[in-house]
């Protein structure tokens, strides 16, 4: 009986990519801080040129095979860039909308989005109801005992 | 007025039910993701302005340190710390909920709490004027040192990579510099965004950085947000017990650590957590299994927050100077019930500062019936909560609470767009553990840095100002320990597997 095969670690490219983005975010940190104050440039040059170098090893560990990848997240990256767009609309649509329709559109996008199974007339109401029960409940809680002047 | 007096005067009914109140409202408070303990302080101090000062002192000890407890629900169920003490909680709190081991997490989480709230409150009662003494020694320098010795956790928390975790930590400390400086006012980093001149608002930003990349990946699959396990939402105190005894080294050490960090004033319950945990992680014969749901994690950092609450009171009743955010809330409730701080407070108006000490610690033995029953209830809810209902309902929260720091809607756009960035950096190997470091640690390290720098100038020698002071001394050589050790550990480490190997 043959041996199993195992396959070889794969390189940390994803890893690379991120240490690569940090140099060219190091470099900015540096070119920016040209127009500061001696005493303001020192930390922002020392961070900039920390994340530079660091950025620069992690990629020379990557290339000379020094490095292994993690384990790759399961499920759908469809669903979560939706999340991820999700809630930067809903952080960007909060003051010109207003709290209550800002939010009640993006819980039901988040509650449609999180939703693997196939819907029914009574989940759809059960978790519609609960979501708008959550949304009302904290609303409330917030707008009229804590007194927060929500948008 | 003896010892015994003040806590005969503690233990009056009005005072046993302040201290109940005040830590059932902090425990539910503090269990809501981005709710801090100084928002639950600072909400709930106006109802405690109409009552006797030591009553009002015991309410706001008890809401404290109820909502520094009441973080960990939410750090261990969700991975999302309910107040920024609880952050390292979430290190093996969660992981151990994922396995099915949540209620045992969150019943360790109570009694460290508890243990750590007791120790601290201990200090205060017996060490509180000679620590505080040592506490007002701490310059800029030291402050600037202090900063660098957290940074040097950072080796300790990256995951899997020291040099990711460091470019992780210099990312934080790069986003701590945007806005205008504390020395100097240099508008750093800020552009044409004029709503970042304030800089990164550091709660908004642990509520993204933490909640929002748990929420992206809670949607990517149909199966549960936590397994249940065989033995769900038994209090499984004979384990915990157990596992206490076995650690009470950690323990302790975790609340003394807890309690010197609450001393300082400007570091608080995250420091403390963090600086325990890695403590503990060090010096664990199990410290493979940190961040993957080992029990003496929960312990560590548990015990340590709570312990900063005794801890930061030491300053802020000897001193009038705040060792936490919730402290300078809880001095400014003080004045407003015309008691005035400082070193005289503990022979002048000693019948309310101790009868306060006293229902200090009441309020923290409340927080073991109460916090047990409420962890059973929160554990049960969390489960039964279809994940489709969980995440707006969460995601709700993270904006809430972004939001009602400094009702600023910028604010909320920061924490979704660090958050979001965090999401994506992690998909790159890189933790954002090191990253919140970075950025609690950069505005400490650099103004200590700064001032320092301006003071030796001043004095003719920068150098001396920096290396020649004892306590900056001590701090240095902690420094390089923290930076040799996890070399030498992982040499230590393989030398054994090779002599076990042949």
């Amino acid at each position: 009986m043959a041996e199993p095969q195992h396959a070889q670690p794969a390189a940390d490219i994803p890893g690379a990519a991120g240490s690569a983005i940090m140099v060219l975010v190091g470099a900015a940190a540096i070119w920016a801080a040209r127009d500061y104050s001696d005493l303001g440039a020192v930390f922002p040059r020392t961070v900039g040129a920390l994340l530079v170098a660091l950025g620069i090893v992690y990629i020379v560990l990557v290339v000379i095979g020094r490095t292994r990848r993690g384990t790759p997240a399961d499920g759908s990256f469809a669903r979560r860039a939706l999340v991820a767009v999700v809630m930067l609309a809903w952080g960007f649509t909060l003051g010109p909308l207003g709290f209550l329709p800002s939010c009640a559109a993006a819980m039901a996008a988040l509650l449609l989005i999180a939703h693997h199974g196939t819907w029914t007339l009574r989940l759809a109401l059960l978790y519609g109801l609960s979501t708008a029960a959550v949304l009302g409940l904290l609303y409330v809680l917030f707008k009229i005992a804590l007194q927060v002047p929500l948008p | 007025m003896g010892s015994f007096d003040y806590l005969l005067a503690a233990l009056t009914p009005l005072n046993l039910l302040l201290a109940l109140g005040g830590v059932i409202a902090g425990t539910v408070i503090g269990a809501l993701p981005g709710l801090t303990a100084t928002m639950a302080v600072a909400v709930l101090v106006p109802f405690t302005f109409t009552m006797a000062p030591a009553a009002a002192l015991i309410a706001l000890g008890a809401i404290y340190t109820g909502a520094i407890y009441g973080g960990a629900y939410a750090a261990i169920l969700l991975n999302t710390p309910g107040t920024p003490s609880s952050i390292a909680t979430t290190f093996d709190g969660y992981p151990m909920a994922r396995k099915g081991d949540g209620d045992l997490a969150l019943t360790l989480a109570c009694l460290a709490s508890v243990v750590g709230g007791l120790v601290g409150a201990g200090f205060l009662l017996v060490l509180a004027p000679p620590m505080a003494t040592v506490a007002l020694k701490f310059g800029p320098v030291e402050y600037f040192w202090l900063g660098l010795f957290g940074l040097t956790l950072i080796a300790s928390l990256g995951e899997g990579s020291t040099i990711k975790g460091l470019i992780g930590g210099g990312l934080g400390l790069l986003l701590s510099m945007v806005g205008v400086a504390e020395v100097g006012g240099d508008i750093r980093y800020v552009g044409d965004f004029k709503p970042l001149l304030g800089g990164i608002d550091v709660v908004s930003a642990l509520i993204g950085l933490y909640c929002i990349p748990v929420l992206i990946d809670l949607v990517a699959t149909p199966v549960a947000h936590l397994e249940t396990g065989s033995r769900v939402a038994s209090f499984r105190l004979a384990e915990a017990w157990g596992i206490m005894r076995r650690s009470k080294f950690n323990l302790a050490r975790s609340s003394i650590i807890g309690t010197v960090v609450g001393i300082l004033p400007g570091a608080g319950g995250s420091i403390a957590s963090l600086v325990s945990y890695s403590e503990a992680k060090r010096s664990s014969p199990r410290r493979e299994h940190f961040g993957k749901g080992e029990p003496d994690g929960v312990l560590a950092t548990e015990s340590a927050n709570n312990a900063t609450v005794g801890g930061g009171f030491i300053p802020t009743l000897v001193l009038g100077i705040p060792g936490t955010p919730p402290d300078a809330i809880i001095l400014g409730a003080l004045l407003v019930q015309g008691i005035r701080t400082g070193p005289t407070l503990f022979t002048a108006q000693a019948p309310i500062v101790y009868t306060f000490i006293w229902g200090l610690i009441l309020a923290t033995l409340i927080m073991l019936p109460v916090g047990l029953l409420i962890g059973r209830f929160a554990f049960r809810s969390i489960l039964a909560i279809p994940k489709s209902v969980l995440v707006p309902s969460v995601a709700l929260l993270t904006v809430l609470g972004s939001f009602a720091v400094h009702n600023n809607v910028h604010e909320v756009q920061q924490m979704v767009v660090l958050g979001v960035l965090a999401w994506g950096v992690s998909r790159m190997g890189f933790s954002a553990s090191p990253i919140v470091l970075g950025l609690i640690l950069g505005t400490i390290a650099e103004r200590g840095f700064v001032q320092g720098h301006l003071i030796g100038g001043a004095r003719g020698s920068v150098l001396a100002e920096f290396f020649a002071r004892p306590i900056s001394l001590a701090i240095i050589f902690f420094i390089f320990l923290g930076l040799l050790w996890p070399w030498w550990a992982t040499r230590r480490a393989r030398m054994i597997v090779e002599t076990n190997n042949g």
